[in-house]
């Protein structure tokens, strides 16, 4: 049987980019500030780690005008989607296994 | 979700005022403007939030629940009416309030309003069953809901302005 973190993947782990994942999760689609706000990143540390995500096809970015105001929409690909709960289902498994044998060994 | 469930409340309030004053048609007639009326107004609302804040979420779980409020309710309303059983028409339609209430709480992963639901179901059914008439039983539960959902709507947006 392999280990739990075998299953981990380098581009989704990465905490912001896990984060940004997480909160697309729960939306169709987020602003460009919502997550650096939400996230407490600077812009070019976002677009970075934005970028990786596009690269992978993790993430679709749109970027709109309204009015004259630019604004740049963020959204889960349904591979980003997937990716996301594969890594959330290691995490889980990398849990269980820890604690079973945190308890087995009191 | 403050938003929707002041509007509702407040229409609410205004069918329990109608029909002391009125019969049962003109409720349903109430309800057929009044049901579109506070989606449209609550659809508008979410538009502009989603747009301010930066967040849209996915419409198709209101959308559901919205919908399955509206035909539950003008289904059983109209049921009542054929089988001549007023007490249906008066609480099929707030059992399917409470059935929306409590969908919404699970998309809004809220405990809180779950237990509003299923008291105001609790609340429905022991007055469908000891109240006197159904006129004056749908007229004390539209008045309740109408109360909550306003008290429920203010605290929450009171929490979100607080917490923002």
């Amino acid at each position: 049987m392999t280990h739990p973190i075998t299953g981990l993947e380098e581009v989704v782990h990465q905490r912001v980019r896990l984060g940004i994942l997480a909160i697309l999760d729960e939306a169709k689609r987020v602003d460009f500030a919502f997550l650096r706000n939400s996230l407490e990143l600077t812009d070019g540390n976002l677009a970075r780690h934005l970028q990786v995500l596009e690269a992978a096809g993790y993430v679709g970015i749109q970027k709109t005008f309204e009015g004259r105001r630019p604004r740049t929409w963020v959204r889960a690909t349904s591979a980003g989607g997937r990716a996301f709960h594969a890594e959330i289902a290691s995490l889980q498994a990398l849990l269980d296994r820890v604690t079973t044998q945190g308890e087995g060994s009191r | 979700m403050w938003f929707p469930l002041v509007v509702f409340g407040a229409l609410s309030f205004l069918s329990a005022v109608l029909s002391w004053r009125m019969d049962g048609d003109v409720l349903g007639i109430y309800w057929a403007f009044a049901g579109p009326l506070g989606s449209v107004l609550t659809a508008a609302f979410y538009i502009r939030e989603e747009r301010r804040v930066g967040v849209q979420m996915p419409a198709w779980p209101s959308v559901v629940g919205a919908a399955i409020i509206f035909v539950g309710a003008f289904t059983t309303g109209a049921l009542g009416g054929v089988l001549h059983t007023e007490m249906v028409s008066a609480v099929g339609p707030l059992l399917f309030v409470c059935l929306g209430y409590l969908i919404f709480a699970r998309i809004e992963r809220s405990t809180p309003r779950a237990v509003i639901a299923i008291a105001l179901a609790a609340l429905t059914v022991t007055m469908a069953t000891t109240g006197t008439t159904a006129t004056n039983v749908a007229s004390l539960l539209a008045a309740a809901y109408g109360v909550t959902f306003i008290v429920t709507g203010i605290v929450w947006w009171r929490q979100q302005s607080t917490s923002a």
